[in-house]
């Protein structure tokens, strides 16, 4: 093997399908966290998404009105729907048990009118790490219910496969911990799940902070990324929305390409054969 | 009527009888017709931790400690 990824895959046909669904884009985006529900859409416009991501709370009447005003997020946010072909991924974020990830899910797919559901059970309020059990405990149920389920869980191979064989569209392991931006922690971990899971699809979900990370996990042969705070964070979040997206395509373009194995020893990469001089007793250079 | 609303509890000058229609509207959330807001999807509401559709406004009937949570989108990550 030549190349770290052993598969050639067709770079033609590089379509992304998730349960039975083309998404348009491997750069998948929060909605979260922006300066103003204007530049959230500028930078959705940039990224042009695969998925963004969206959530549901307790809200006022007036709460309620604010959203759908002509300035406000979900106004704008259905605007860059329609122009960009992103679908709409509602999260679970937030809760701590499976019952309560259930219900969210539910009414989720109620507000939103779509199957899709990114879980997110936290077991660790310091860390935000997912909780395994209620994690695999409500993606069963949801899995049972039609939902397409893409769970926000840790790098464990085990819990991947478990998630998986339950039914769950994808799965998402961490990079690094939400809102860190430390990138990928633990590449072995992730390199690991691609090589047991080749035909799972895989996405980084949360950690990332810089366009190269991102890179990196598209090269690893990770099929997207979700992101958000290193985005609307940013200066200029569309400028960074729109490097990310230059990151998530040329990640995706190298791991087609065939990304050389790394090698201990040093190899000239210009021919040695023909050189002048060299070797030459009684030379000067 | 004592009713828990979105996990705030809330003393409203009825009696019993109060549908879930008259109470969005009493709150605001909707006008005169709940499905000009829900279906456009702008919240959705959950009795006891059970989701009422649209059409169900008028007839669900509220009683004394009923748990009430109306959600809204919001952004995520």
């Amino acid at each position: 093997m030549t190349t770290e990824n052993n598969v050639a895959p067709d770079a033609g046909a590089d379509v992304l399908q998730i349960a039975g669904e083309t998404i348009s884009s491997r750069l998948w985006l929060g909605s979260s966290l922006y300066p103003s529900p204007q530049v959230m859409g500028e930078a959705i416009a940039a990224a042009s998404p695969g998925f963004v991501t969206v959530s549901l709370r307790r809200q006022s009447a007036a709460q309620v009105q604010q959203q759908v005003s002509e300035h406000g997020h979900w106004h704008l946010l259905h605007q860059q729907l329609a122009s960009t072909g992103a679908k709409l991924l509602p999260n679970t974020a937030g809760c701590h048990s499976a019952r309560e990830a259930i219900l969210l899910a539910q009414m989720a797919r109620e507000l939103f009118a779509t199957d899709w559901i990114k879980l997110e059970v936290i077991g660790d309020d310091y860390s935000l790490q997912p909780h395994p059990l209620q994690l695999v405990e409500a993606a069963r149920e949801l899995v049972a219910q039609g939902f397409n389920v893409l769970p926000y869980c840790t790098d464990d191979l085990v819990l991947c496969q478990t998630l998986l064989e339950l039914g769950c569209a994808a799965v998402m392991p961490w990079g690094a911990p939400i809102g860190t931006g430390k990138g990928l922690l633990n590449p072995y971990q992730l390199k690991t799940l691609r090589a047991r899971l080749p035909q799972a699809v895989l996405v980084v979900d949360a950690g990332l902070g810089k366009p190269s990370q991102a890179m990196a996990a598209l090269e690893m042969g990770f099929d997207a990324v979700l992101l958000n705070t290193a985005v609307a964070r940013a200066h200029d979040p569309a400028a960074m929305a729109a490097a990310f997206k230059q990151a998530v395509d040329g990640g995706r373009a190298a791991y087609h390409a065939g990304l050389m194995c790394e090698r201990d020893q040093a190899s000239p990469s210009t021919p040695t054969l023909g050189l002048p001089f060299w070797h030459q007793s009684g030379g000067t250079v | 009527m004592r009713l828990m609303i979105n996990g705030e509890p809330c003393d409203l000058p009825v009696g019993a009888g109060l549908s879930l229609q008259q109470l969005l509207q009493q709150l605001g959330y909707v006008q005169t017709r709940p499905e000009d807001a829900a279906v456009r999807g702008n919240f959705i509401v959950a009795v006891n931790q059970q989701i009422v559709s649209v059409a169900l406004y008028a007839t669900t009937g509220l009683n004394e400690d009923d748990c009430i949570d109306i959600l809204g989108a919001m952004t995520g990550g």
